[in-house]
């Protein structure tokens, strides 16, 4: 009997194996086996690699995010680099006005309805484009097309589409529907939707392209004796699909998640937070704050809560989801 | 600046100026580029405070060269000069236009619509009510773009508070007046009479600016309340027959009590340029009578220092024809102690519009931003 313990391959290092064994005659210590090197397919390589990109990202990212963070407790002027230290007054000030609230809420909503709006349609479409039809490549580009506009962009595009006389109320008066016709961006109870449906637009290809990578990977031996045991393709998809394709489900709610509770530039293109603030999200606010209301030390204090909000919510999400997505 | 760089670049072999356009994010690129010491050399600066780079706001931070002796600044007529300089009374700009907030009407549309420019209010409301029935939209009115929400309260409020009472934010300062117990109430009460009478499109709040653009040149549209240099932006994509008519807007039915909202932008000085001698020549330049005129017919506004050159524009000779009866008043905001009161404008005239809030909510907002600062 042989027992080997053994941990896991910490990238191609062979750990020492200890192989016990009946004792022989002179031989009553368990033995040593020397590492046996394994090949390698390729040489690691050194930390020192990564300093360059690591000074820049410390310099561009890290370091203005610390002094920022730092600003949040003084009484700044945004001009001078001379500030008092104030302690949480800006922080005491956030939950006074009642903007702020109404763009959290704003912001929940939007991120709800974008994340639910954007994954279905986009493993809709990848079902669909996973299929065997001529035209899947071509669909492909099409469908994924709207993901190398920028946000600002698109946001513009959907401005003019939008508007009381834009194409889309054109449109539906053109096919005999009038009685449709809506305020889509000056509505206050429709604007945040109308913002939701131009960043699932543009998001859905994201996803798309996520969700066919996952289904590619996706054994037709599977389905194929699934479909000879009788399951049909809701059931083929339902049961056997959607979970070998867990890991690319969890990917795609982490990044919609994350992406769009600091969404800030299509709404900011789309409405600029309107009307009277029906679509300010919590980035718009700290935008406004910041450059409208010239009250830096304030916007830091929400950039700071947006950031700490942002980095809780990825990081539980992360760890729920973690273990599934290794399936 | 482009069309009349090329004067001075002729003239000084050599020199090359390089104009940088940050269109709606002006204020927010120069406040940043200040802060960091690498802002340009020659930069627009708006008059009064109420935003980061205005001239009583990074002036009084010591961000702008002071110009009080530079041999153009005895020229400065006394608003421009007010506004232009810091608080501690050192001029920061050599002024180049001065804008308005009026009537811009589409002169062609009315007239064939059997109209005409209106005096009074009354006028107002008669236009607006003849036009509807005409199939045509009196006022445009594109709220989606905020900076328009604020167009008819601050013309109104020109003849109905600030030209009746000039100290009035001053008064407001001391506690004395608030905006809730002024003629601000009626001036809102008005923009929501015109509401109620069809002056506007349907759903302003949805409606972008460039949109009321194209409608006024298309005729569709007979007007929008606007500042005067909109007169250039709308004719420069318009039909070569359009013919704009600028007005001051009224407020009540006496047209010689009608005031004309104004405010100054000009050119200042970096503190921190490298080039102070070269930069200096330049603005002394700007600050030439025919430069200014050159400036401001290609701005499509009024200059600010026109001398004895003669302003063809017709934006200019109304303009000019109410500095001369002295019946301008400065727009609000450039004397407001702090830039939270103009936001708290802007979302209260979208929330009248889409009814939900009503006027005194709005002056009550205002008010408490004011008090604040």
């Amino acid at each position: 009997m042989s027992a080997h313990v053994q941990g896991p391959d910490p990238g191609g290092v062979t750990a020492p194996v200890v192989e016990a064994r009946p004792a022989a005659a002179g031989a009553d210590r368990p033995r040593v086996r020397p590492p046996r090197p394994r090949k390698s397919a390729r040489p690691r390589p050194s930390f020192w690699f990564a300093l360059p990109a690591l000074l820049l990202f410390v310099v561009i990212v890290i370091a203005p995010n610390l002094q920022g963070f730092a600003y949040s407790f003084t009484n700044w002027d945004g001009f001078s680099p001379a500030a008092d230290l104030v302690g949480l007054k800006n922080f005491s000030s956030l939950f006074s006005n009642g903007n702020s609230g109404r763009a959290v809420l704003n912001t929940l909503v939007l991120t709800a309805v974008v994340t639910v709006g954007q994954n279905v349609l986009g493993l809709l479409l990848a079902l669909g484009l996973n299929a065997n039809i001529k035209t899947k490549y071509a669909l492909r580009l099409v469908f994924f097309l709207p993901v190398v506009l920028t946000p600002i962009v698109c946001g513009y595009l959907w401005k003019y589409l939008l508007t009381p006389e834009g194409s889309l109320n054109s449109a539906l008066s053109a096919i005999g529907l009038p009685g449709l016709r809506q305020d889509w961006l000056g509505n206050p109870d429709l604007v945040l939707f109308s913002v939701c449906a131009a960043i699932i637009w543009q998001g859905a290809g994201y996803s798309m392209v996520i969700y066919l990578a996952g289904l590619q990977s996706v054994s037709e031996d599977v389905l194929e004796a699934a479909a000879i045991d009788g399951a049909g393709p809701s059931r083929r998809t339902w049961s056997i699909t959607l979970p070998l394709i867990n890991g690319s489900i969890v990917i795609n709610l982490l990044l919609t998640v994350l992406g769009n509770l600091k969404q800030f530039d299509t709404v900011f293109s789309m409405t600029g937070g309107g009307p009277s603030g029906a679509s300010d999200t919590m980035a718009t606010i700290v935008y406004k704050t910041a450059f409208q209301y010239l009250q830096y030390p304030t916007a830091l204090a929400q950039g700071v809560i947006l950031t700490l909000f942002v980095g809780c919510v990825g990081f539980v999400q992360y760890r729920l989801t973690q273990r599934k997505a290794l399936v | 600046m482009n069309a009349v760089k090329a004067t001075f670049e002729k003239a000084n072999p050599g020199v090359t100026i390089q104009v940088k356009d940050y269109s709606q994010n002006f204020r927010e690129v120069i406040g940043t580029q200040l802060a960091g010491g690498n802002a340009p050399d020659v930069l627009a600066i708006t008059g009064g405070g109420g935003n980061n780079i205005s001239a009583k706001v990074a002036g009084d931070k010591g961000y702008y060269a002071d110009l009080s002796g530079q041999s153009w600044a005895a020229m400065v007529p006394a608003t421009p000069k007010e506004q232009l300089s810091n608080t501690k009374g050192q001029l920061v700009a050599v002024p180049m236009t001065l804008s308005s907030i009026g009537g811009i009407y589409n002169q062609g549309a009315i007239q064939a619509a059997g109209l005409s420019v209106p005096n009074t209010w009354s006028q107002v409301l008669q236009f607006c009510q003849e036009a509807k029935a005409k199939g045509k939209v009196a006022y445009g009115l594109g709220l989606s773009d905020t900076w328009t929400t604020q167009m008819i309260p601050y013309a109104l409020t020109a003849s109905l508070v600030y030209g009746p009472d000039p100290k009035f934010t001053s008064e407001q300062s001391k506690g004395t007046k608030s905006f809730s117990q002024s003629a601000w109430k009626t001036s809102l009460d008005m923009y929501m009479q015109m509401k109620g009478q069809g002056c506007f499109n349907s759903s302003p709040n949805g409606t972008p600016y460039s949109q009321v653009q194209d409608a006024i040149r298309k005729g569709k549209t007979l007007a929008t309340v606007s500042v005067a240099s909109e007169t250039a932006a709308i004719e420069l994509t318009g039909p070569a027959d359009l013919d704009l008519t600028y007005a001051a807007f009224p407020a009540t039915d006496d047209a010689s009590q009608t005031y004309l909202s104004t405010s100054t932008v000009g050119f200042g000085m970096n503190a921190k340029t490298q080039k102070k001698a070269l930069a200096e020549k330049f603005l002394s330049w700007l600050a030439t009578p025919e430069t200014q005129v050159a400036y401001a017919k290609a701005f499509g506004d009024t200059a600010a220092m026109p001398g004895d050159v003669k302003q063809e524009r017709q934006v200019s000779t109304l303009v000019q024809e109410y500095v001369d009866k002295d019946r301008i008043t400065v727009w609000p905001d450039r004397d407001w102690p702090t830039t939270t009161i103009q936001p708290e404008v802007f979302d209260g005239v979208q929330a009248l519009f889409s009814g939900r809030a009503h006027v005194g909510d709005v002056l009550k907002k205002m008010d408490a931003a004011f008090t604040q600062s």
